[in-house]
């Protein structure tokens, strides 16, 4: 046979520039696996990027938003020692519990503020204008301190910790927005580091300048850090997505922190974060207390400063190590609760050494634990718990905790201090630090569970519900029906005919006589739709009219459509009508009569039609097809012997017939019968469908069928849908052996079956599940890995073939777990938002145990390759275990086999360069190679002579065309002509048009060209959804291009006018 | 508006045609209508994508880089380039008279495409008909800047 193109990219795509000749095609496979590409060299290109866990692209995003948090965090350190040098050595201890109770009516204040402002202004905008606004305050503080006026210290005080209470909030939001969930759980120790480096070089700056330029300049220094932090935040604005904004919100402070705590009671979830903030700000309080007090009784103020300066420079050294090292790699091994409970836990322990040996260091260390494991593990748990929420709720929440909780529990905490501090020595404080970690203990261990619950509604809340059917007969309402008068009354016979059908579903009754009214309608069709209308708005009163116009009536058609009315309501008096009509020549008229009269004429009227019926059965192919309908409609057990013969029948639209039949009789005969046309290509598919019907009944047919077959694989696919849909135990075994076959569609569909059987309660053995599960993410591994950088079908195929079998691992999980939760997060993985495949991958990533969700999130992450191939051999054991392992696996897959063995042979071969051919325009370039291969098999080559006409201008298209060799001249009523040659499409735009518009093709010197029929291609469209998104990209791809050309010609006439 | 109102609308859509009225009553339940006044921006070029729209009364101008491309009336859709190819908006779309439209949401219209193949096929031969169309545009509009 003649190749009809050269198809380089096959051959060469794999393994372009590489040496590799493929010798065996059939072990093709194989080489692919063993390739020594499998490592990169941009794999192992950056070992920093791969020890921070950063991915292709993030760095940017990170410098901008972590040089942000880094400024606004060094700024707080500079601020922060600025107020406690300045204010502990002027006042005495026990004014701290008060200093305390205003900064927290203060942070309220400010938080109230902020709420408002929020509202008005989106995230992006708020966070280099709140900088911006503190860069002044902070310079006239400066000047306020200048004046030393009464009271300006404590005021200062109380400002710049409100405020830079404020900014924390807003920064830390400001930089959570600009990551999804799990770039957040990677990704925020990385942050929490940068901040931890900020606060190191605040310490630093502090230490060096107080020096030389004095303590109350160092807010000159704040100002400035201030300001290039608002310079950061306009860089990282375009990084943040687009959060709406109501411009004309009334909602107050307060309306805002009642809907806050609305949705904290009404989230299990939120009401523990709650809990545990509260916690943890009564035990920050508590050891903030003990720490200054301590240092007050201690130190002079010389010695303070001193102190204070290396206590900083440690305490965020320290966390800076333990950000950059440990936080991540904790989080990751130990999960969210561990993260959270930690140090609440560590507190604890301290808190109890405190009380048996007490000490100034003990005290320091308390302080020390606390603050570093606040802000690396606690606060790092917390925005991950956070992560799922809708923005806005989310914000809403936060503010309510941070707005108005947090200084209540301060305040509340404070009070404590002022009555126990008289009578309770420093160290005695640490029975209620020991309380109030022990209480965030508890809640941070029941925490998980609602995490995963909030992040499966997170993805389950994104889709849309199908499985709400709509009632029709619940909408109607006073307003509807008066809706549907005018409809009717509109004289537009479409919307007539819709609006009857729909009158019919829902039975409104004040409609009775506009549909009376459309009985005497000029067009039969309406007349057709008023009659089944009528039945549904008057029932059995319906008789007497539509008696009268079976007599006024001429068209067969409507008379059958009557009769068959006039049978639904069971009217008796139409008896006589139908023995007269029993002899019309039209047969849906006669078996309307033989259906009516077998019915409701009594003993008489069974004789007759028995008679009749017999007269059916000796008539030709169109009278034995009406034969079958007229028994399925009866549905008597008695015929199915006649429905059993005619299933023999050598005419395959008569067995048609008769197996639609079949489905309202499902006699055990029939069914035993039904189970054969499983094997046959034509009608395997109604077949299961008759089975499907008869339930319990078809299940056991069907096992009895299979029990003496070797059945093929298509059949036990179709077997394998019949069982998933009426489980029974008995075809467990069926369906667990399938799960071992070699074949993947089998095994897919095996899957499928024990789900459903799992819903109903019927569970299979948990270590089959296991193997399988190992096996079909070793096989998604061995794709993930095949995959190289050259553009090809096998490379297409390859990644389609990732998506079925993640599809299939995610079919196994839902064997294990809630498998409605597992379709979620499925739908999310796949549905291509960013934000939902996030939170999907996050749910799973805390559903997995470690072993399975390493290997799988390799198969789903956009994770270096290199990682991947750790991974596999993770999974496998030794290397060359491994990659016999996958070499194995793959060399089983019929559908690889088939693509790299016997499609490179023969009548394939032709096959495989027409789909090639295919894939070089753009509607069919991203098609799956199964529907390329339909298509490619569905086409045929056609020769034009020169001067032929290929289509005609304004002509009904029916077909598309490819050119294999020569030209073919396209000319349009413009004048405007183009020349195409080999490989170019004529007429695929136009093909879905239905219309060749003004254009006309012929052939100037003759070509051959590959035919491709619109009604192939549309078939392919309406059975494959995945056929139809690649056509809708192609001509995505073309409308655009398109477009632009337009426009620069529009533009082009436009300067040409203004010229 | 309805439930019942919308589906008469929508079902007058070519993009929607030939649906069954269940699938149109899911359509109507997530479609929800909205009205611009003449002038008003439905949507900016450039800006992220997120839903399409139906005209069911007015006309609705399509503008490129600021130049208007095409004009659109009762029954047709506009912005499904983003909502398809997950692209930002590639035109703006400006109220040419007071505009009554139904807006379906990206994720839904998805969903219903996977799932419908009577949409699938009115998706695909829409979009065939407007790539015929610009391409006959831009062949006229070639012909016009020929010299004679």
């Amino acid at each position: 046979m003649r190749t009809i193109i050269e198809t380089p990219g096959f051959d060469g795509g794999i393994f372009g520039p590489s040496e590799v000749k493929v010798k065996d095609r059939g072990n093709l496979v194989a080489i692919i696996l063993s390739a020594p590409r499998l490592v990169t060299d941009s794999a192992d290109r950056s070992h920093v990027s791969g020890f921070f866990q950063v991915r292709p692209g993030e760095w940017r995003r990170i410098g901008v938003f972590g040089s942000y948090i880094g400024l606004v965090v060094g700024n707080i350190i500079v601020q922060y020692t600025f107020n406690d040098a300045t204010f502990v050595s002027f006042y005495p201890a026990d004014h701290l519990p008060y200093l305390f109770i205003v900064s927290s009516l203060v942070t309220a204040v400010m938080s109230s503020l902020y709420g408002s402002v929020s509202e008005r202004l989106p995230a992006r905008r708020l966070s280099w204008a709140m900088p911006a606004l503190f860069c002044v305050s902070t310079l006239l503080c400066r000047l306020l301190l200048a004046t030393h006026l009464p009271g300006s210290i404590f005021f200062i005080y109380i400002f710049l910790f409100g405020f830079n209470g404020l900014m924390v909030i807003i920064a830390w939001n400001f930089v959570r927005n600009g990551f999804d969930t799990r770039q957040v759980k990677r990704l925020m120790p990385l942050l929490g580091a940068i901040a931890g480096a900020g606060a190191i070089l605040g310490g630093v700056t502090v230490r060096i300048a107080a020096g030389l330029i004095g303590t109350e300049n160092l807010l000159i220094i704040s100002a400035i850090v201030l300001a290039a932090a608002a310079g950061c935040a306009l860089a990282a604005g375009p990084l943040v997505a687009v959060q709406p904004v109501s411009s004309k919100s009334e909602e107050t402070f307060w309306k805002q922190a009642g809907a806050g705590f609305g949705l904290i009671r009404r989230n299990r979830l939120m009401l523990l974060t709650t809990g545990m903030l509260i916690s943890a700000v009564a035990v920050r309080v508590l050891v903030d207390y003990q720490f200054k007090a301590t240092l007050k009784s201690e130190f002079n103020r010389v010695e303070m400063a001193s102190f204070l300066g290396n206590y900083f420079a440690i305490a965020f050294g320290l966390e800076f190590i333990f950000q950059l090292f440990l936080t991540a790699r904790f989080m990751k091994r130990f999960g969210l609760t561990s993260a959270l409970a930690s140090r609440a836990a560590v507190i604890s322990i301290l808190a109890v050494t405190l009380l048996v040996v007490p000490a100034f260091w003990g005290v320091v260390a308390i302080k020390l634990t606390e603050g570093l494991l606040d802000r690396s593990l606690f606060q790092s748990g917390l925005s991950l718990v956070f992560a799922p929420l809708p923005a806005r709720r989310g914000n809403l929440i936060r503010l309510t905790q941070e707005g108005i909780i947090q200084p209540l529990v301060v305040a509340a905490a404070s009070l404590l201090l002022i009555f126990f501090s008289p009578v309770v020595s420093v160290t005695r404080l640490s029975w209620l630090v020991l309380g109030a970690a022990a209480v965030g203990i508890l809640l941070a261990l029941r925490t998980n569970r609602h995490y995963l619950a909030e992040l499966s509604r997170a993805v389950q809340g994104h889709l849309f519900d199908y499985s709400q059917d709509f009632k029709i007969g619940q909408l109607m309402n006073e307003k509807t029906i008066s809706c549907l008068a005018a409809q009717l009354r509109s004289g537009e016979r479409d919307e007539i005919l819709f609006t009857l059908h729909l009158i019919d579903e829902t039975g409104a009754a004040s409609l009775r006589t506009e549909v009376e009214l459309l009985l005497e309608h000029g067009e039969a069709q309406v007349r057709m739709a008023a009659a089944d209308a009528l039945v549904g708005v008057a029932g059995k009163e319906a008789g007497r009219t539509l008696r009268a116009r079976l007599e006024e009536e001429e068209d067969p058609r409507v008379i059958a459509r009557v009769l068959r009315c006039l049978g639904r309501i069971e009217d008796d008096a139409t008896v006589e009508a139908a023995y007269r009509l029993l002899e019309h020549g039209d047969v849906e008229v006669m078996s309307e009569a033989l259906l009516l009269l077998f019915r409701l004429g009594g003993l008489d009227g069974i004789i007759v039609s028995a008679e009749k019926l017999a007269t059916l059965k000796a008539g030709g192919p169109r009278e034995r097809m009406a034969l079958a309908g007229i028994i399925g409609r009866l549905k008597v057990e008695n015929f199915d012997r006649t429905l059993l013969d005619l299933l023999r029948d050598p005419s395959p639209e008569v067995q048609r017939s008769v197996l639609e039949a079949a489905r309202s009789l499902p006699s055990p005969r029939i069914l035993a019968e039904v189970c054969r046309f499983l094997e046959s290509e034509r009608l395997s598919d109604i077949a299961e469908e008759v089975l499907i019907a008869a339930g319990a009944d078809g299940v056991a047919s069907l096992m009895g069928y299979l029990g003496g077959q070797q059945p093929s694989a298509e059949t036990i696919c179709h077997a394998a849908r019949v069982f998933g849909n009426t489980p029974r135990a008995e075809s467990l075994p069926l369906a667990e052996e399938w799960l071992e076959s070699d074949v993947g569609a089998v095994r897919y569909e095996a899957l499928k079956t024990l789900r459903s059987f799992r819903r109903a309660g019927i569970e299979t053995a948990p270590e089959r599940r296991d193997a399988l599960l190992r096996r079909e993410m070793i096989l998604g591994l061995s794709l993930k890995l095949a995959l190289s950088p050259e553009d090809s079908l096998l490379r297409r195929e390859l990644k389609i073939r990732l998506d079925l079998c993640t599809e299939r691992i995610l079919l196994i999980l839902g064997l294990r777990h809630d498998p409605d939760r597992i379709d979620s997060a499925g739908a999310g993985i796949t549905g291509g938002d960013p934000h939902l495949r996030a939170n999907a991958l996050e749910y799973l990533d805390n559903l997995l145990n470690a072993p399975l969700e390493s290997f799988f999130l390799a198969l789903l992450e956009d994770i270096p390759e290199k990682e991947c191939l750790e991974s596999a051999r993770e999974c496998l054991g030794t290397d060359k275990t491994g990659l016999n392992d996958l070499r194995t696996l793959a060399a089983k897959d019929r559908w690889l086999s088939l693509l790299v063995a016997d499609a490179l042979s023969g009548q394939e071969r032709i096959l495989l360069d027409r789909a090639t051919l295919l894939t070089r325009l753009a509607i069919f370039r991203d098609m799956s190679l199964a529907c390329l291969w339909h298509l490619a098999s569905r086409c045929r080559e056609r020769r034009f002579a020169a001067g032929d006409l290929v289509f005609p201008a304004g002509a009904a298209q029916e077909a598309g065309y490819v050119i294999l060799d020569g030209t073919v001249i396209v000319e349009s009523v413009t004048g405007a002509a183009e020349r195409l040659g080999r490989g170019e499409g004529v007429g695929i735009d136009t093909l879905f048009a239905c219309d060749t518009g003004d254009r006309s093709a012929r052939c100037d010197a003759g070509a051959l060209c590959l035919e491709i029929g619109r009604r192939e291609v549309e078939e392919m469209i309406w059975r494959h959804a995945s056929a139809a998104r690649a056509v809708v990209n192609g001509l995505l791809e073309n409308f655009i291009a398109a477009s632009k050309r337009e426009l620069l010609l529009r533009k082009r006439s436009l300067d040409g006018g203004a010229r | 508006m309805n439930i019942i109102e919308k589906l008469f609308f929508l079902r007058k859509a070519p993009l929607l045609a030939g649906l069954d009225e269940h699938n149109l009553l899911r359509v109507a339940d997530i479609a929800v209508d909205m009205t611009f006044k003449t002038g008003e921006t439905l949507f900016r070029q450039g800006d992220p994508g997120g839903s399409l729209y139906i005209i069911l009364d007015g006309n609705v101008a399509i503008e490129i880089d600021g130049v208007e491309v095409n004009v659109l009336g009762n029954g047709q859709f506009f912005g499904e380039v983003t909502v398809l190819a997950d692209l930002p908006r590639t035109a703006g779309a400006v109220a040419r008279s007071e505009v009554y439209a139904l807006s379906i949401e990206r994720a839904a219209f998805l969903r219903l495409f996977e799932s419908n193949r009577g949409l699938r096929l009115n998706v695909v031969r829409e979009m065939g008909r407007r790539v015929c169309e610009i391409s006959r545009r831009e062949r006229e509009m070639t012909a016009a800047r020929r010299p004679a």
